[in-house]
């Protein structure tokens, strides 16, 4: 029974996530490749994306630019206002390993000092067909690894 | 208040459930939208023409070349992949015309991982570091980058 309501819980997060966009001091680039992503010619609504205005009804954190340490504490808190299941994606190079502001004083080098990431996304802007495909991939990886952790328990309990 | 936007929120992802997509997927789209022919993704050496000079070590912005040689003309480039951001400055100030940039579609596409530090690329190995020699130093890179997840992990909590 609990299986069966598990395996319908995690088809409908995975079909329904809902994203926040978040620019932690970056050019704007990849930014408006990610709004270009949702618009119809690159349908990202198609599997079921939206767009939201709060981290409170969020379940993708979609982070550009390479973090500043003034915006680092922020990025923390709004990641820790998300709901339970939060996954993160980092969207272009800045934000991947620190790209032309790595040795920079005042730049995290990559998001992944602060937060723990889900996916990458490459390319200095990198293309909207790029983000689709990383999203979707990220999207088909979660209901495997959502499902799998309810069978690697079932045989501990026995 | 809230029961009735549980029941909305609840109806709409049962009923995404149910559907299936309505429009074209991706794969299905990039058939008949190519990107256009201009575009620039990750370099790509000729070994033929290389020298080991490393001007394109010297003249990345971002460096994500790394070169390791010996006295003679061998030696071998990798290139960290999140790093390259397809400016295509090695091409231009490469005095032997070697690298080019490669422009195939389906790659720009799947430029995107799960595991950032260890995503390594050997993109030239000459002589003496061809084979066994190049695999090696790949996997000790490799092999770095899981420690530096490691130290990363700590420095998180």
């Amino acid at each position: 029974m609990m299986g069966w309501l598990k395996k319908l819980a995690v088809n409908c997060a995975v079909r329904s996530p809902w994203i926040i966009h978040m620019n932690a001091g970056g050019c704007n680039g990849c930014d408006i490749e990610i709004v270009d992503a949702l618009t119809p010619r690159f349908d990202l609504e198609q599997y079921g994306i939206l767009l939201r205005g709060t981290p409170r009804q969020a379940e993708v954190l979609v982070i550009t630019g390479a973090v500043t340490l003034q915006v680092a504490e922020r990025v923390k808190r709004v990641y820790e206002q998300m709901p339970a299941p939060k996954f993160v994606v980092a969207v272009g190079n800045c934000c991947t390993t620190g790209g032309v502001f790595q040795e920079c004083p005042f730049v995290l080098g990559g998001i992944d000092k602060m937060l723990p990431i889900d996916a990458w996304v490459y390319g200095c802007p990198p293309r909207p067909e790029n983000i689709i495909a990383a999203i979707v991939a990220l999207l088909g990886k979660l209901k495997v690894d959502l499902i799998g952790i309810e069978k690697k328990e079932i045989p501990q309990e026995q | 208040m809230s029961k009735k936007k549980i029941l909305v929120m609840g109806g709409e992802a049962i009923k995404n459930q149910i559907k299936g997509p309505v429009t074209l997927h991706i794969s299905e789209r990039l058939e008949k939208h190519p990107p256009p022919e201009d575009i620039r993704t990750i370099p790509r050496i000729i070994e033929e023409k290389c020298i080991m000079c490393g001007t394109c070590v010297k003249v990345c912005p971002t460096q994500c070349l790394w070169m390791e040689k010996d006295d003679k003309d061998n030696g071998m480039i990798w290139l960290l992949r999140p790093q390259c951001m397809w400016c295509g400055h090695c091409q231009t100030y490469c005095p032997k015309d070697a690298i080019h940039i490669d422009r195939e579609p389906s790659l720009s596409v799947s430029l995107f991982s799960f595991n950032v530090r260890q995503d390594y690329e050997m993109i030239c190995a000459k002589g003496s570091f061809k084979g066994e020699k190049a695999e090696n130093k790949l996997a000790e890179i490799i092999e770095e980058g899981a420690k530096t997840i490691k130290e990363i992990e700590e420095f998180r909590s």
